[in-house]
């Protein structure tokens, strides 16, 4: 009996040393519906997926606010009425709550897509990081290369306009780290200094990157033993891209010397292995025509839902108040009672004949019924039915911009214009030259034209207007009475600059 | 590892205990035993049974005094024991049964009958794990019967509980009422958590764990409990008493038990419940039509007047005299009728039971129909109990099985829609269809309609749940020894829950919406497992003057949780909710799910020692490993340390005088507090579908985490005293208790620069000390009568320290927002800041303020706003009488608060603070007749066309003094009356009550915004047959 007793014990009590041994790993539960950051972290798989999440994460405030929409409306591209559901915007309505809800998102947005990258970076450093070395400078130096953009375009919205005089305002903190302390404010010049370090560090990384040896690689691989991982390669902010933004980010500080010098590299490298080839004018008219001239898309996000944003933003069929359309009511050559004649001297610009058409629009009223409208639409973003990606691209970055550069920062004229010509030859207009006594100004002159032509509907000509401090910009409505006024609007220095958003203001206890 | 290893160490040290304890024990009763004598022998026989007139089988005989020497009785229950001839005392002792002891009869067949033990709840603590006698306890803790909770109603036990003990609050629900759906908010001894912070988390930070038979169960279950199923309720309060639930147990624990199947020939009972409850508008002070409009033009809602008081306005004064029309023709509609009923609730429940000693069961069906006051509220129950117990040699089986169902339908107009309609307007047209639109006027922007809330109200609307859960509790208990028990646990419950809310088309919130998308379903469904298995062993034995108790065990439960739902919108009719005459998803919107899986494993170990019954120590340690602590330290231990001294037990202290029962007691602990997320710890990536792509899968955090956080702790020291005094006949129990919480745990906003809005930080702590003196005065005890009176007190203060200007950001909101709770290091955290008023400028009709310097200020600043009040009273408590004669009871119950403040939010936004939009509702009468209108007017209010914003000041703080009957009661009960046998019953209780039947208060306030308060009549009749 007392040998049984012992024995009973010694079982029980051994049963129960296992029991408690396996606790640890009995009490490590998984989650179903979403995942801890060190069991992510675990695979090269988690590395991808946050960098890709990253990626596609930007869909939500580039493809509508900062590319197609709020920002091209700031820079008064479109025929904005009292009673269009984007007059705040364009009348910089900064106080009105739509702005602020605007902003504050925008804000929030890109730091928390900041964060995400900041947290990736992390995991990269770590000794032990589970990242395969054949991807690590990828992941690194495309991270890299994001934060540094998204903090840039950061600063090109609430930043000041950049000069010596401005460049010590303090305006915007820059996450380097994972830390959720809440990080003093930069100037403006150290924001630039962070921004150029970060895109200096990814282009070293990237220098490596297969998009200078095997192209843009927009489609899946030949070999079925490749993943896409490293391919679409202008869905990713490759070596070029890298460069441009370096390129970009000088000329934003005035530094012309360094723009022109990156801006001539790559497209010297580009001339030579063709990474980025002009749009061939056959596939810009054809079927399915190819109004964004992708293949010269340097660095562009894959929007699903671009046809969605077309349809609500610029189809004629789309929310009157809600269309953004030139003023105008015909297409014809010099009437410059419509914009289109202001923004495209060239009657056979394919950018003026494939991206816009004449549409009847209908203004639904509640007592007057429905009214039409004529208007010209932007059909850029038309819907195509093409299995190319480049249906869903939403261009960020393109080479036009880098020739543009180029021809703004280059000392010798003829050069400039060399670049200059480059681009409008492929567009189907007449080669220009300077008259006699026409100097760097009316070379600006043209570059700002062929910018503007180039990237409307990209968000980037609301900052060129930044850059330059314009007081008077091609305005976007009343073009009836355009021919004795002139077509320009004025434009308030202040209007440049967006306020800090609430969510950030009210919240910084110590300023 | 260590924390592991260091639980492993408990454990083992409890086994070790247990077991060398058992194998000491054993060895030395089977050699004591068998140690025959045989001179001088008497023989005694006789035959031990149960009530039920059964045979008890292995039943322990011992002879008092003479340790080792006894039998137990045989298969027929008889016992044979030879003793030297003397007076002896025989013990009679077996598992689950009342210990007898009697004296040995020579020369006689005796008879014993032993009676179930499990009754035995005067004098003893029940903590679920185990139960101690009081004497013996060094914690703080309280048991109530199930006949005190009837006592004080039928309806549920918690609002007899918070009636019966001063430390159990339930907090009024001001916007909910008496909505029955609503779940109460509890505490113990009062909140610890930062308040008005507490959303942050989801579960209530400041409510205690529950305990049903030994298996943690939630506050909506106690809730629906049928009270006619309880045996028993206890009260653990302090360290002490709740360590043994650990990280669990900082708020304190409700432990309950449910009533057992006795033994006894197949017998039925029924109790039934029945209430009829009426909604108490007391606190209403609403404008009659003629007031409303001399208001609206006396407040220039159309305009400027003229020197005749003649509205100027063409437009306007069209509308007021259409108005007027109306109202003088004896239009006053009074609207708060319409959504109000006469509620009757009632709840049977029928039992069977029955059973010898080895094996008992028992089976109760019950159902019940909550109707609430407000119509189309109400709550339905059903459940259905088996309860099994099977009892062989040294084992003790026993299974509960219970299944219930819940049916919810909550209104869908809340009450305050109809508080607010404008009393001028008709409801229904001349064939009594109910106006859609009660007014429709133009202003400059757009045309705005006016709502009839009935039209809403009548719509096929609905918004309702129902509940189905099953729940499975196995437990069996063996005695390898007298004094050892183990015991092994295995409860599983399985819940599915459906909730549905259709939002008709033709409801008034779609008018202006495209056809297309009007009209919505909502439909959640979830369905949740959870298994809890724990083992435990206990050992107690008395060796001299030397008393102790040791109990070890170690505890797995584990959750699985998963929700989804969806949404559809756009109904043609609201003749059909079913999704398939939905129009689609609402735009962007998709199905979603949660999942939620949650794992924890503990250990504890609990030692208890008397010595000589005058010092006691009780020591408790636990080990709680979960993983919703994270991933790197899932363990964490919390302990107590419990000491008391019955003074009375001493040898040179004189029971029989002034002072019949003296005991001090002190106790210590840190309990956690598990309520909260581990999630909040990582940084927690969820996969994001929106914008699918070539390159696979995309991650993003969708909630940032906080890696340097430590948990909520909090450290509680409590003293405590018991004295009874005159004969026994005054008993007081007194106790305080300091709480320290330290550090806290909030999310606290942040700058969107950081990444995150909000993220998890600890931030300072709380101080929350109270103090409970209950009394007990038995008045009269005799044959036939017995009169109680009880009185019981809380006294609970929290402050806030190490807080620093952390939440000075919250303080500046606080004042932009008009609320009056403030954070501040050494405040208190139910303090009312504002800026003091010295009340309305009789010549201009304006406020004056006063500054912190004492002056005076027509300009209110927020930077002068000091503390104004605190709506903690000093006292709250409950005053309670019972008097019996015979099978006759009456009951008086009283709850009470003193010295507490409110802010009259009726006054700041009904009285005053009256916008031009809110000028279209309904108003408080003191609008009109307490505000200032002319010069010389001393008024409590400011002018009356005075639409602007009204700071909040001191004038808006009121004392809160307040007395409220909770129950009147009266009941018979009878089991000897010679009427039973000729309607087959064996015993009737009956019983009828007053619940909360009247309220007296120093403030008048609307309560009850959504949902009304309710006053209840009920009876309950009990019929055992």
């Amino acid at each position: 009996m007392k040998i049984y007793n012992i024995f009973r014990s010694i079982i029980v009590a051994g049963l129960l040393t296992s029991v408690t041994s396996s606790c640890s790993d009995w009490l490590a539960v998984d989650m179903e519906d979403s995942i801890m950051e060190e069991k992510l972290f675990e695979t090269n798989d988690g590395y991808l997926s946050v960098l890709n999440g990253i990626y596609t994460k930007m869909n939500e405030q580039y493809s509508n606010n900062l590319s197609m929409g709020t920002v091209d409306v700031m820079a008064q591209l479109y025929n904005i009425g009292q009673n269009h559901n984007s007059y705040t915007y364009s009348n910089f309505n900064f106080d009105d709550a739509t702005f602020e809800s605007m902003s504050g998102s925008v804000w929030t947005g890109l730091y928390s897509m900041i964060a995400n990258v900041n947290t990736l970076l992390e995991h990269c450093d770590k000794s032990d990081s589970a990242l395969k070395p054949k991807y690590k400078n990828y992941v690194k130096g495309e991270a890299l290369a994001l934060r540094a953009m998204l903090h840039f375009d950061l600063l090109r919205l609430y930043g000041p306009i950049y000069s010596s005089n401005t460049e010590n305002t303090l305006c915007m903190p820059y996450q380097a780290t994972t830390s959720k302390d809440i990080q003093p404010l930069e100037s403006a010049k150290g924001v630039m200094a962070k921004v150029l370090e970060d895109l200096n560090a990814a282009s070293e990384l990237l220098k490596d990157d297969a998009i200078r040896t095997n192209g843009v690689m927009n489609s899946e691989s030949e070999d079925p033993n490749e993943n896409t991982d490293l391919r679409y390669r202008q869905y990713r902010l490759n070596y070029y891209a890298v460069q441009g933004l370096l390129a970009r980010a000088y000329q934003w500080m005035g530094d012309k010397e360094n723009a022109y010098k990156i801006a001539k590299s790559i497209i010297t490298e580009n001339t030579e292995k063709k990474v980025f080839p002009w749009t061939a004018k056959s596939s810009i008219q054809g079927v399915n025509p190819d109004r964004i001239f992708s293949t010269e898309v340097m660095f562009g996000l894959y929007d699903v839902k671009r046809a969605n944003l077309y349809d609500s933003m610029f189809k004629p069929t789309a929310s009157f108040r809600n269309c953004l359309t030139f003023d105008g009511k015909t297409m014809a050559e010099g009437d410059m009672s419509s914009k289109i004649n202001w923004m495209y001297s060239d009657v056979d610009d394919l950018r003026r004949t494939q991206m816009w058409s004449l549409e009847t629009l209908e203004e639904q009223t509640e007592y007057e019924g429905n009214i039409e409208h004529q208007a010209l639409c932007f059909n850029k973003y038309a819907d195509i039915s093409t299995s190319e990606t480049r249906r869903y691209m939403v261009p960020l970055l393109r080479m036009s911009e880098i020739y543009l550069i180029a021809a703004e920062t280059c000392t010798d004229l003829t050069e400039a214009m060399g670049y200059v010509n480059a681009i409008r030859a492929n567009r189907n207009c007449v080669n220009l030259g300077l008259n006699a006594g026409e100097g760097s100004e009316k070379v600006q002159e043209y570059v700002d034209l062929e910018f503007a032509r180039e990237t409307i509907g990209e968000g980037q000509i609301f900052f060129n207007y930044k850059r330059h401090s314009k007081t008077s910009v091609l305005g976007g409505s009343d073009y009836d009475y355009a021919d004795w006024f002139g077509a320009d609007v004025s434009m308030n220095l202040q209007n440049y600059v967006w306020p800090m958003p609430k969510v950030e203001k009210d919240k910084r206890t110590n300023n | 590892m260590r924390k592991l290893s260091y639980a492993c160490i408990i454990f083992l040290i409890s086994i070790a205990s247990t077991t060398t304890n058992c194998i000491y024990a054993q060895s030395k009763k089977k050699a004591e035993v068998h140690s025959p004598s045989t001179q001088g022998k008497v023989t005694y026989v006789g035959k031990v049974v149960d009530v039920g007139n059964e045979p008890l089988i292995g039943v322990s005989v011992t002879v008092k005094g003479m340790p080792g020497v006894g039998v137990a009785t045989n298969n027929d229950g008889e016992f044979n024991l030879q003793l030297s001839k003397g007076k002896h005392i025989l013990v009679f002792s077996y598992l689950g049964m009342k210990t007898q002891e009697l004296p040995a009869k020579e020369n006689q067949k005796m008879k014993v009958c032993l009676e179930e033990a499990y009754n035995e709840i005067e004098g003893a603590v029940i903590t679920g794990i185990y139960t101690r006698k009081s004497e013996s306890f060094t914690g703080s803790a309280a048991t109530y019967k199930a006949s005190d909770l009837k006592e004080i109603g039928n309806q549920n036990v918690l609002q007899s509980l918070s009636a019966l003990d001063a430390s159990f609050n339930i907090l009024d629900n001001n916007i909910g009422g008496s909505n029955p759906n609503a779940l109460m908010d509890v505490n113990i001894n009062g909140k610890t958590s930062i308040n008005g912070l507490n959303d942050t988390y989801g579960s209530a930070p400041d409510q205690p764990l529950f305990i049903l038979d030994g298996f943690e169960t939630t506050l909506q279950r106690i809730s629906d409990l049928s009270m006619d199923r309880v045996e028993s309720i206890t009260i653990l309060k302090d360290a002490a008493s709740t360590a043994i639930y650990g990280s669990k147990a900082a708020n304190g624990v409700v432990v309950v038990e449910t009533r057992k199947p006795q033994t006894g020939k197949l017998r039925f009972s029924y109790n039934g419940n029945y209430q009829l409850a009426w909604a108490d508008l007391s606190d209403y002070n609403l404008m009659n039509a003629s007031e409303k409009l001399q208001f609206e033009k006396l407040a220039g809602y159309y305009g400027s007047l003229d020197e005749n008081g003649e509205i100027l306005s063409d437009v306007d004064r069209a509308v007021y005299y259409s108005r007027l029309k109306n109202v003088a023709a004896g239009l006053n509609s009074y609207w708060m009728n319409e959504p109000l009923r006469n509620a009757i609730t009632h709840d049977h429940s029928i039992n069977a039971e029955g059973g010898d000693a080895a094996f008992r069961y028992g089976l109760t069906l019950r159902y019940k129909n909550t109707e609430g006051v407000m119509k189309g509220s109400g709550r339905q129950n059903l459940d259905g109990t088996v309860n099994l117990s099977y009892r062989l040699d040294h084992f003790n089986f026993s299974n509960q099985t219970n299944i219930y169902y819940t049916d919810i339908t909550n209104n869908v107009v809340p009450f305050s829609d109809f508080v607010r309609s404008n009393p001028y307007y008709a409801k229904r047209d001349e064939f009594g269809d109910v106006y859609k639109v009660l007014e429709s006027y133009e202003t400059i922007n757009e045309t705005v309609n006016v709502y009839n809330p009935l039209w809403d109200f009548n719509q096929k609307s609905f918004n309702g749940s129902n509940q189905l859960s099953f729940n499975n509790n196995f437990n069996v208990e063996y005695y390898p020894i007298h004094k050892l028990r183990i015991v092994g646990r295995m409860g599983i419950t399985v819940n599915r829950d459906k909730s549905e809310a259709f939002i008709s088309p033709f409801a008034t919130q779609f008018t202006g919406v495209e056809q297309l998308k009007r009209g919505t379903y909502s439909r959640s469904d979830g369905n949740s497992t959870s298994l809890d298995a724990s083992a435990f062993a206990s050992y107690g034995d008395v060796i001299g003057d030397h008393t102790y108790n040791l109990v070890g065990g170690a505890q797995l439960m584990q959750s699985d949780s998963k929700t989804s739902a969806y949404q559809a919108i756009g109904y043609i009719t609201d003749q059909f909710y079913n999704p398939n005459f939905s129009n689609g998803y609402a735009d962007g919107s998709k199905p979603s799910s949660t999942v939620q899986k949650t794992r924890s494993a503990s250990f504890y170990l609990n030692a208890n020692y008397a010595y000589a019954m005058r010092y006691l120590l009780d020591l408790n340690v636990r080990s709680d490993g979960a993983s919703v602590f994270g991933v790197n330290n899932p363990f964490s231990s919390t302990w107590s340390l419990g000491l008391a001294w019955n003074i009375h037990n001493e040898t040179w202290f004189n029971r029989s005088g002034f002072i019949n029962l003296l005991k001090l007691r002190y106790s210590m602990g840190n309990p956690g507090m598990q309520n909260i997320n581990a999630k909040i710890a990582n940084n927690v990536y969820t996969y994001y579908t929106a914008y699918q792509n070539m390159f696979g899968l995309a991650a993003l955090v969708s909630q940032w985490g906080n890696k340097n956080l430590k948990w909520q702790r909090s450290t509680q020291h409590n003293f405590g005293l018991n004295m009874n005094l005159f004969n026994n006949k005054l008993n007081i129990t007194a106790d305080y208790i300091l709480r320290n919480t330290d550090p806290i745990l909030l999310t606290i906003e942040q700058p969107t620069s950081t990444g995150a809005s909000s993220i998890p930080m600890n931030i300072g702590a709380t101080k929350n000390k109270s103090l409970t003196i209950a009394l007990r005065y038995t008045a009269i005890q005799n044959k036939d009568w017995t009169w109680l009176l009880s009185a019981s007190m809380l006294h609970t203060t929290t402050k806030y320290d190490k807080i620093g200007n952390l939440l000075d950001k919250l303080n500046e909101e606080g004042r932009a927002s008009q609320t009056l709770l403030r954070y501040y290091d050494g405040a208190s955290s139910t303090a009312l800041w504002a800026v003091k008023s010295a009340g309305i400028d009789p010549l201009t009709g304006n406020e004056v303020f006063i500054k912190k310097d004492g002056t005076y200020t027509y300009e209110w600043n927020s930077s002068e706003e000091v503390v104004c009040g605190d709506t903690t009273p000093d006292v709250d408590g409950n005053i309670g009488s019972t008097l019996r004669y015979k099978g006759f009871s009456f009951g008086v119950n009283f709850r009470y608060r003193y010295g507490g403040q409110a802010v009259l939010s009726t006054l700041l936004s009904k009285v005053e603070n009256i916008s031009e939009t809110s000028l279209k509702y309904n108003q408080d009468r003191r609008a009109l007749h307490d505000r200032w209108q002319k010069p010389g007017d001393i008024a409590k209010f400011k002018r009356i066309d005075d639409t602007s914003i009204t700071n909040v000041s001191s004038r808006f703080i009121e004392d809160d003094n307040t007395i409220e009957c909770k129950s009147i009661s009266f009941g018979y009960e009878t089991a000897t009356a010679k009427w039973l046998k000729s309607f087959g019953l064996s015993s009737i209780t009956a019983r009828i009550y007053m619940n909360d039947i009247f309220r007296i208060s120093t403030i008048k306030e609307e309560r009850g915004l959504d949902y009304p308060f309710q006053r209840a009549i009920s009876a309950s009749l009990g019929l055992r047959f």
